[in-house]
């Protein structure tokens, strides 16, 4: 058996286990909150609470994604390969079960008017109409990015899946911005998410600015063309 | 045995065997035919089949590193049909190789005799000889022959020269496939693994220049028994020395006993160290060398002097076997990376030789048959045996020690056999 896919299928199915661990944990201390505060705010509290925490995986498991391929990284010995890949898988899981927490939540929420098809559809939610889709389809992006990375050996996506990461960039600013323009506890957190955000950016600028393989690959086809010398017969 | 020593070159000859028979210079076509005689009639089937059931009795096989069955291959290449091209391979990538500069520098008719009856053996529709563009000294020689070979019109196909590029990894057979199909030279992964052949309406079919020298005897008139030698390149401290070796030698004969070793690198930059003790009394034949695992490659026996390290001369090998990936493949790209600078923190000695030993054993295993070519395989192959035949050396580099008395490297990274 192919060691990647070792690698990748025994952290898929770890972090789903944990994940699920994590996420009941969430719902729990979103069931605690909202009985000391003796209203029936559990859904609204969950919603919130699990939209944080899947904003801060993905956060994390974007770092790690840029550390894993970062053109420098055969030299790193703080981190192994394995390690920072195992992480990146990891937190990438978490996200997007938190997400569906986050997500199932705030379509049985009757606080603020999104419903299942504003959840799910693009542009169908009554409320922050523009933020709520951007949340929409960065999760559908995620998915799209998660499923095609675990299928990454497969005929399929073989081609595929590496150009759809690198996209996945797009999917975390869109995350990022739903929830700094969505979330009703953007303010007390303004800080945090500008610091986030910076980090992300200034560690994006220093993962692509090394000259990649591909212009490498290019000067070495270019440079052993061989030149021919016709002789007479 | 005599020894010549060239002028401005580092190569030393072995005279007096079949294979160089002048030593210093260029054998013309006149003294060539005088002593090999003309080329056997391949004018029928007939003739063609009696040359190749001889290459088959004789045994020749590959000497580029893989040992391949020449006979295997022609006859594949028949099966594949007509208007090919055959390509003498005369490009050594490895700094330390010289036996194909020997040969092409000494006796250029002899493998320019293979090349045109391996042409008319396959239909081929044009010869060429794949050569390094800054291997001067093997140029000029080949160029004079191609001179006289042309004012004899012995010729009937085209015969063109492939100036390569100095790398590494452009002298493997699918990257010369590549290019004489009108690429570059870069390693290409063929599906059906024909390694013979190249795919599409141009075959391409590449041999080594010593397999083809072999061929060259078989195809003079001047009755050449099949031979069972083998051209050795031997590393030593005061330069490349090829020589020309009968089956019977072992290497306790091969290597001067004023030049104690302990161990020695066989195959060159991707073969394998060995214990001296292991293969004194073994034979220097491919054959007999299969049965203990070893194998000559291209012919390269570098017996590492005493007063050098195995590690330090290790971790500059496979540092320089990095730098000429062809920047293609993850393994070879990344991966040699990785290992060169494990390697060095072995070399470098200290705390860190314990955690890049772990490394190294995770992931050596990992780069195995994962490239389009060999290349990252045979840096592979080489450091796992550095790793158990250095196995004391790497205790003494825990303890900031090391057992070398030389500063100075003992294996070449940039190749200086073209210096006429």
């Amino acid at each position: 058996m192919n060691t990647d896919q070792a690698v990748s299928t025994r952290a898929v199915v770890s972090s789903l286990l944990l994940g699920l661990v994590f996420a009941t944990s969430v719902i729990l201390v979103a069931l605690s909150v909202a009985q000391a505060s003796q209203a029936d705010t559990f859904v609204w509290i969950l919603g919130r609470s699990s939209g944080i925490t899947a904003l801060i995986m993905l956060w994390a498991a974007s770092v790690l994604g840029l550390l894993v391929s970062h053109p420098n990284s055969h030299g790193w010995t703080w981190m192994q390969f394995v390690t920072r890949l195992r992480l990146h898988i990891g937190f990438s899981v978490f996200a997007i079960l938190i997400t569906i927490v986050h997500l199932v939540s705030l379509a049985l929420d009757q606080f603020v008017d999104v419903g299942w098809a504003g959840a799910l559809i693009p542009m169908a939610s009554n409320w922050e109409r523009i933020p709520v889709t951007f949340g929409v389809l960065s999760f559908y992006g995620m998915l799209l990015v998660a499923v095609t990375a675990s299928l990454a050996n497969s005929a399929i996506f073989r081609r595929s899946w590496l150009w759809l990461h690198r996209i996945s960039l797009l999917f975390f600013v869109m995350a990022f911005g739903h929830g700094m323009l969505t979330g009703s506890d953007t303010d007390a957190l303004f800080f945090g998410y500008v610091i986030a955000g910076v980090f992300v950016f200034i560690l994006a600028i220093w993962r692509y600015r090394k000259p990649s393989i591909r212009r490498k690959r290019k000067e070495y086809v270019r440079d052993t063309k061989p030149r021919i010398i016709e002789e007479s017969r | 045995m005599t020894l010549t020593l060239l002028p401005a070159n580092e190569i030393r000859y072995d005279v007096g065997n079949s294979l160089f028979p002048t030593g210093s210079r260029r054998f013309d076509l006149t003294e060539f035919e005088a002593r090999f005689g003309s080329s056997i009639p391949l004018e029928n089937n007939a003739d063609l089949e009696a040359l190749l059931s001889r290459i088959e009795q004789a045994g020749v096989h590959g000497r580029g590193g893989a040992h391949f069955p020449s006979a295997v291959k022609i006859r594949s290449a028949i099966l594949a049909g007509a208007g090919g091209t055959v390509i003498a391979n005369a490009a050594e990538g490895e700094p330390s190789a010289a036996k194909d500069a020997a040969l092409w520098q000494t006796n250029p008719h002899l493998v320019l005799r293979g090349l045109a009856a391996v042409g008319a053996l396959t239909q081929a529709k044009s010869l060429g000889v794949w050569v390094h563009e800054d291997s001067y000294s093997t140029r000029s020689s080949m160029a004079g022959a191609f001179k006289e070979r042309a004012a004899a019109e012995i010729d009937r196909l085209p015969l063109r020269a492939y100036l390569a590029p100095h790398r590494y990894v452009s002298g493997e057979a699918s990257a010369i496939i590549n290019a004489v199909q009108g690429g570059s030279a870069v390693p290409k992964f063929f599906p059906t693994k024909s390694r013979a052949w190249g795919e599409g309406n141009a075959p391409v079919l590449v041999f080594n220049s010593e397999t083809l020298a072999h061929i060259g005897l078989l195809a003079s008139s001047l009755n050449w028994a099949p031979l069972e030698s083998t051209l050795v390149t031997l590393l030593t401290l005061n330069g490349r020395y090829v020589r020309e070796v009968s089956s019977d030698t072992t290497f306790a004969e091969l290597l001067e006993p004023s030049d104690p070793a302990e161990h020695v690198l066989l195959g060159g930059y991707g073969g394998q160290w060995v214990n001296w003790q292991d293969i004194a009394h073994s034979r220097v034949h491919e054959a007999s060398l299969a049965g203990q695992g070893l194998s000559l490659g291209a012919g390269i026996v570098a017996p590492l002097p005493n007063s050098h390290c195995g590690l330090i001369e290790t971790s500059r090998i496979v540092e320089w076997m990095a730098s000429q990936s062809a920047q293609q493949c993850g393994p070879c790209i990344f991966g040699l990376q990785w290992l060169a600078e494990d390697i060095q923190a072995l070399a470098a000695g200290g705390r860190k030789v314990i955690g890049a030993l772990d490394r190294l054993n995770d992931r050596l295993p990992q780069l195995m048959k994962r490239g389009a070519c060999s290349h990252p395989d045979g840096v592979v192959r080489m450091t796992n045996t550095a790793l158990e035949v250095f196995a004391s050396e790497i205790s003494l580099h825990r303890k900031n020690k090391c057992s070398a008395s030389s500063t100075q490297p003992f294996f070449p990274t940039e190749s200086e056999i073209h210096a006429v």
